[in-house]
Order: C-alpha cells, then structure tokens, then sequence
C-alpha cells in the first residue's frame, strides 16, 4: 500500500513537471543546441546566443541576468570585442556600465540592476566615438533576442563596435 | 414533370445569389488617410515598431520601418540606415487599418471621435493591458499623432516631435 502511494505521488510529481513546462521556452533552449566542449559553462560559454534564455527569472538558470550579450568586433566577423564598456541606461535615467570579457561576453545580474524598461544601451572602446542604439529596447535583454546572423529583414546582425573597421584589437587572450 | 426543370434553375438562382458578395477590391468600410501616413509610421515604428515589440512579424499589430522590421527585400536592415520606405509604410498601413475594420471605419466616419474605442489606442494609452505598458497619453505628440491621422488631417510636427524623444517611462 505504502509503495503503491510513493509511484503514484511520483507519477503526479513526473506529470506536474511535464504539464508545467514552457514549449515555447524549451524549444528556444533546444534551438541553441549543446555546449562547446572546449568551453566550460561560465562567463566565456555560448557567445553570440540569447543569454536569457536561460539565465532568466523564467527559466531559473543562476545566475539571472536582466541584460547580457556578446558584442564582436567588425560586422563581418565573430571575432569577440574585449574590454568594450557596456553602458545601459533606463528609463529613470539610471546608468549602469560593465565590460566585455575575453570571449566578448557581459552581462548584468539582476542582483546589481533591474533597470526601468525601455533602455538604451551605448558601446565605448578605446578612441572610438561612443555608439548609441538607435532605438529603445522594451523588453528584450538578450543582444541576439534582435542581433542574430545572419542580417535579415528582422535582424541587424550581430553587435559590433567597429563600424568602420580601423581597430587593430589585441588577442582576446580567451584560454 | 415540368416543375422539375423550373426547380433546377430557381435553385441554381438561390444558390447563385447566396454565394455572391462584394467584387474583389471593393469594400464599405471608411479607411483613415493614406496622406501623410508616412510621418504616422515613423512615429509608431519609434515608438512601438521595435524588433522586440511590434517589429515582429508573429504579431497581430505589424511595423515596419527603419526603426524596426523591414520589408524583405534583401536591400535594408534594421537600424534606421536607410528611410523607411513608402512600401513599408504600406504594409504598416494595412497593419493598423486590417486590425479592427469595423470600429476604424466608424471612428474615421466619426472624423477620429472617441479614438479609445479602438483596441491599439487603449493599449498605447495603458487603459488596456498591454505588455509594452502605457506608451502615450491623450494630448502628447504620439497620440496627438495618431489621432490625428484618424481624425483625417496628420499633424506632422506631432510626428515628428513623437519620433523624437527618448519613449515615456
């Protein structure tokens, strides 16, 4: 009787846990396929994919991030950007800035800023003059959310900080 | 005997008659002005049209401009690089116009009277749940811009201004 209890409170459980998945959520996270070996999970991981994806109050992937990206260094290349400051700015006219790392990545925990959407964000580097996003963003905190390659009627491509090409960037120095 | 005949062609008539309907192009409704409705997209598309809003071909509400979505044809890209096209205007237009026809032709035919009956005003208005919250209130540049264009004569500087300033919190 007692064993019959446990399989049915873990038949509920297992039921539970389908019935209350996102399809629309685990399809994304399917979509961005398995790990690089060669890169362990961190801050150097998926460069280039829609980070809340995952690290998301939605998804629960510590830790949560309420804006993050890669930003790379010329449009025809994904060759990562490093040292790139980050600038978001709410709508409360808040600002909250991070670097890029090594694989071009950054991102901001929700932990240190909730930002009042919409923001805008601005890109600095070296001497380059500042780059501004054209438009506010409302809801998306992911860069490649909109920033995917390749460049289509709904995507400018992916984030670049030199528009011109005049950078000669360092070695990333990534492990 | 001979009724059958004549039953055959009264039938034919009705059924004829049920299935027609209005020839192809014409319709009944009072559309609002495709003058100056360029201006009025630009300033949705600022405001609205983003890739993360309506800039998104899955929603019901469709903008496209150079703020946002672009028409495919493999010439523009998001990013506001090259004007917003009068074929992306178009399309922008049938967006809005296809969203709710009957009440729109009502509030054209009222010159753009008591505008909040339509759906995309309440929501912009933030009188109607709306995830991308209230972005406008009755007397600023986007509604004036808007209502405006419904009322039948687009007030261009409203547009303008709209397109302007950096979106309400």
């Amino acid at each position: 009787m007692v064993r019959l209890s446990r399989l049915a409170i873990a038949f509920v459980c297992a039921l539970g846990a389908v019935a209350c998945g996102n399809p629309v959520q685990d399809n994304l996270r399917e979509s961005l396929g398995d790990e690089d070996p060669n890169v362990p999970r961190g801050p150097l991981h998926r460069p280039g994919q829609p980070c809340l994806v995952c690290h998301s109050s939605a998804v629960g992937a510590e830790p949560l991030f309420s804006v993050a990206g890669t930003i790379f260094q010329v449009s025809d290349s994904t060759k990562p950007a490093r040292d790139v400051i980050v600038q978001i700015v709410d709508s409360h006219g808040r600002k909250h800035s991070v670097a890029t790392n090594c694989a071009g990545n950054f991102f901001i925990q929700q932990q240190d800023f909730q930002p009042a959407w919409p923001i805008k964000p601005q890109l600095s580097y070296g001497n380059l003059p500042l780059l501004k996003h054209n438009t506010a963003i409302f809801r998306e905190g992911s860069c490649a959310g909109c920033h995917t390659d390749p460049v289509t009627a709904t995507s400018p491509g992916h984030v670049y900080i030199d528009t011109n090409s005049v950078v000669t960037f360092p070695s990333s120095g990534c492990p | 005997m001979n009724r059958f005949p004549l039953f055959g062609v009264a039938l034919a008539a009705l059924i004829a008659a049920g299935c027609s309907g209005p020839a192809v192009g014409e319709t009944d409704i009072a559309k609002p002005t495709h003058f100056h409705f360029q201006d009025v997209n630009d300033a949705l598309g600022y405001n609205c049209g983003t890739l993360d809003c309506h800039g998104q071909p899955g929603r019901n509400l469709r903008i496209w401009s150079k703020y946002g979505m672009r028409i495919t044809d493999g010439r523009h890209v998001p990013g506001g690089r090259a004007d917003t096209s009068g074929a992306e205007a178009d399309l922008t237009y049938r967006s809005v116009v296809g969203l709710e026809p009957g009440i729109m032709s009502q509030v054209v035919q009222d010159k753009g009277k008591h505008p909040e009956r339509l759906t995309m005003i309440r929501k912009a208005r933030g009188t109607e749940a709306h995830k991308g919250l209230k972005r406008m209130s009755a007397g600023d540049p986007l509604d004036v811009c808007i209502t405006s264009w419904l009322a039948g004569n687009v007030a261009y500087n409203s547009c303008k201004a709209a397109e302007s300033p950096p979106p309400p919190p």
